[in-house]
């Protein structure tokens, strides 16, 4: 029994100081998101995007979209992605195999037809079986590849960059709904920095409630259903919060699969997305970053704090278990193979700030939370809790949870209000209040499932998303 | 363990429930009086654009000066959130409007004394709010206010400079020749700006630009070069081939750029000369400008590099191929016929530019 409370002691020093210094960065990452939004906010005019876009002087850029049995969307996404304002760019959709009538409908609509295409593997993929391009000027922008399944986003995303022309790409899903001046912003940080700019990024928000007509986005609405609103909540906090802070420390380890905008160079020379990864967003962007580390080369990777694109995520628990232990995988993953960069004075910042707040912050928690809750139950049944002092910090952290995502919510109000009403933002609130009890319990259970899964080396799956399908779209098919 | 609790119990908990209901209420009455206003804002903007519309479109000025006191009357244009509104809008119009209209545009700005609110903007201590009142000039072409512009020419803050720089450039009535002896540095985004604002205010061609390619600045002589080009402007072609032995790699560049719009013919053998030099961007650039001027020297040079094939980086021999197809498309029937790889690459230019 002596063992047993040395134990819980132990534990409990261990928690007030791992809690304490989480308490003090979160403090420190809203003052550096703070300032770094009021930076972007207050430089927002000095180039005007409209001086940009005139511009004969801007980088091209490729839009890289893979697509996997798509066929219910696909039509509408393209064209949405055809209608960006940009002057000069081309949309590259892979179809990675898909089984339904992905590349039929696209044949078709788009008139396309297959080209001899000078294809260089400059990442290695799963083989292409051709390049089609429209005989209609009105779609000249569009190059469709089409290759074997090879199981992964990564593995299609190279593939359309190898195809892409441009020095810049972004990449992106195709069914995500992206904003018109999407390229234009993204390419900003490219065009305007002394410095080397490597990537940058923007927030995602939410779709599955937003009415889109046609792959257009019609109207902003914060979602009707409980797990996306939770993913809502999320999403800004990590975007308008998280990221902004990391961002003016130069120090992004993320820039989302979903909407980044990358130096097509650099990711080749990284080596392109890795097919095996389940994190592969992030696990890129921390092998560039070793690259450039490796060349000697300063470089920047920047987000900017507004939200430019639209998608849909998982709306039940099951789907969203099945991403975010996908997401936990993924980031072990990436930690595990790169643990040569932490601590290590060649790779800077990365190796002696970043890593080492994923490893402890993001990777550690959930399994603090389990240890935590271990030791609660021990303490219950074979020791002398003290129950006041439990509740108490307990209702210390649930409201600095709570703070943290309302000034995430202020930030986002302040600059964006981009939701319709009170109501809605009253919602929000409220189920910010419900969130730590509901939501990240689940969220905790999928990340250890996902760092299960990787000690057991369970066989990795690449998870489709049922998709929902947006509400004018699905109301029109009523109809 | 005891100072912990206490802690907790009188401090932490306290602040921060505190601090949750502060952001709580913030968010709630910032939301609430912005749906409150919502109504009332859309509707002056309405009839912002209406009068704004009308005082363009209006004939005479009896009629003109009627509007403009109606202006007055009906929306309360003492109040500053008013007047930022029709400025915006004028703004927009000003964007995206040509030909009188925009100096319609301008005496509609001075009539409604908006160049006050410009000017509030500019005494500001903010500098973004500085260079917001200094664009307002510039987008109004408001002379008059140039003198409270120069001061911000030689502002520590760059950006704040940057613009007023700019914004002085548009509103001066001095010729820009002044530029060629400019020593500040210049960012590339004002170069985009400064060469922009140069098209889009249609100045003459400076009497001095065979200077501004002489100069010591790397943005000056880059910014010429691209006027030279922009005013086919080819009187200065022999020194444009000197610039190709420039050390800075970016005027070099510009400089390739240059002899491809001014199609520089005896500019050729110097491209060819420096093709092995360069890197990749500026060997791509030379590729493009000899599909412009070449002549059977580059189909020689272009011939041999394709020979050298393994050697060739994948974008070049594009290029390569591309530009020898421009200069002459019968030349591969006749020199690469079995060649699949080069037929190939023929085949993925023309599919990519048809």
């Amino acid at each position: 029994m002596d063992f047993l409370e040395d134990f819980v002691r132990g534990f409990e020093f261990f928690i007030a100081i791992f809690s304490g210094s989480y308490i003090v960065i979160y403090v420190m990452l809203t003052l550096l998101s703070f300032y770094a939004i009021k930076k972007h906010v207050n430089a927002k005019n000095f180039i005007r995007e409209e001086v940009l876009v005139n511009s004969t002087y801007l980088p091209g850029v490729s839009v890289v979209a893979p697509a996997f049995n798509e066929e219910a969307n696909i039509i509408f996404n393209v064209k949405s992605l055809l209608s960006l304002n940009y002057p000069n760019f081309e949309v590259v959709i892979i179809n990675d195999g898909s089984t339904d009538r992905t590349l039929e409908k696209l044949i078709n609509e788009f008139e396309l037809t297959k080209i001899d295409f000078y294809y260089r593997e400059h990442i290695k993929t799963k083989p292409v079986r051709g390049h089609y391009k429209s005989t209609n000027p009105l779609y000249s922008h569009l190059l469709v590849v089409d290759k074997e399944n090879g199981g992964s986003k990564a593995d299609a995303s190279n593939a359309g960059i190898n195809s892409s022309r441009f020095s810049l790409f972004l990449c992106t899903d195709v069914d995500c709904i992206l904003k018109k001046d999407t390229i234009i912003k993204l390419a900003k940080p490219f065009i305007e920095s002394e410095g080397k700019v490597i990537a940058s990024g923007a927030g995602i928000r939410i779709a599955n409630s937003c009415e889109v007509d046609e792959g257009f986005l019609a109207k902003v609405h914060f979602p009707t259903k409980m797990f996306p609103r939770f993913q809502e909540l999320e999403y800004i906090r990590s975007f308008m919060f998280g990221r902004m802070a990391w961002t003016q420390l130069n120090g992004l380890l993320l820039v989302s699969g979903g909407l980044g905008m990358f130096d097509k160079k650099t990711v080749i020379e990284a080596g392109g997305y890795w097919h095996k990864s389940l994190g592969e967003d992030m696990e890129l962007i921390t092998r560039m970053r070793k690259l450039m580390y490796n060349k000697k080369q300063k470089f920047e990777i920047k987000y900017i704090p507004e939200s430019l694109c639209w998608t849909e995520v998982p709306g039940n628990a099951k789907d969203l278990i099945k991403q975010r232990s996908r997401w936990g995988r993924g980031l072990i993953q990436t930690l595990a193979m790169h643990k040569g960069m932490l601590f290590n004075p060649k790779y800077g910042r990365t190796g002696f700030m970043i890593l080492p707040y994923f490893l402890l912050f993001e990777f550690l928690v959930p399994i603090v939370e389990l240890l935590g809750l271990i030791v609660l139950l021990l303490g219950i049944f074979f020791l002398n809790v003290d129950f006041v002092f439990l509740l108490n910090i307990t209702l210390f952290v649930y409201l600095f949870y709570l703070t943290v995502t309302m000034i995430a919510i202020f930030f986002d109000e302040l600059l964006y209000k981009n939701y319709a009403n009170l109501k809605e933002i009253g919602s929000l609130i409220l189920i910010s209040m419900v969130e730590p009890i509901f939501f990240h319990p689940i969220n905790t259970y999928s990340y250890l499932k996902g760092y299960f899964n990787f000690i057991v080396n369970n066989k990795q799956k690449w998870g489709t998303l049922k998709r929902q399908g947006h509400t004018v779209e699905l109301e029109k098919v009523e109809a | 363990m005891e100072f912990i609790k206490d802690m907790l119990v009188q401090y932490l908990i306290p602040i921060t429930a505190v601090a949750f209901m502060i952001f709580v209420a913030v968010v709630l009455i910032n939301r609430y009086v912005y749906e409150e206003n919502k109504l009332r804002v859309e509707e002056i903007k309405m009839r912002a654009s209406e009068f704004i519309t009308n005082l363009l479109f209006v004939k005479s000025d009896e009629g003109y000066g009627q509007i403009l006191d109606e202006l007055k009357r009906e929306l309360p244009f003492k109040k500053k959130f008013v007047k930022e509104i029709l400025l915006d809008t004028l703004v927009h119009y000003q964007l995206n409007l040509k030909g009188g209209k925009k100096e319609m545009l301008n005496k509609i700005y001075e009539d409604l004394h908006l160049n006050k609110l410009s000017e509030s903007y500019i005494k500001d201590s903010r500098w973004h709010q500085k260079s917001l009142g200094i664009y307002h000039f510039q987008v109004f072409n408001y002379t008059k206010g140039i003198e409270l512009i120069r001061p911000y020419l030689y502002h520590s803050n760059e950006k704040l400079r940057s613009d007023a720089f700019v914004s002085f450039l548009s509103l001066t009535s001095e010729n820009i020749e002044f530029l060629a002896d400019y020593n500040k540095k210049i960012g590339l985004v004002d170069e985009l700006k400064i060469v922009d604002l140069i098209q889009s205010k249609k100045f003459s061609l400076p009497s001095n630009i065979d200077k501004w390619i002489l100069s010591s600045n790397e943005s000056i002589v880059r910014i010429g070069l691209k006027l030279m080009g922009f005013y086919n402007h080819n009187q200065n072609a022999g020194e444009i081939i000197k610039l190709l032995n420039s050390p800075s790699r970016t005027i070099r560049y510009e400089a390739i750029l240059a002899i491809k719009k001014l199609s520089i013919s005896n500019a050729e053998d110097s491209l060819i000369d420096l093709y092995d030099r360069e890197d990749k961007l500026n060997k791509l650039a030379i590729l493009d400008a000899l599909s412009e001027i070449g002549s059977a020297a580059t189909v020689n040079f272009l011939d041999m590099l394709l020979h050298q094939n393994h050697f060739i980086d994948s974008d070049e021999k594009i290029k390569i191929v591309s530009s020898l197809n421009t200069i002459d498309s019968d030349y591969f029937i006749a020199n690469f016929a079995e060649d699949k790889d080069i037929d190939l690459i023929r085949k993925h230019v023309a599919n990519l530019t048809s």
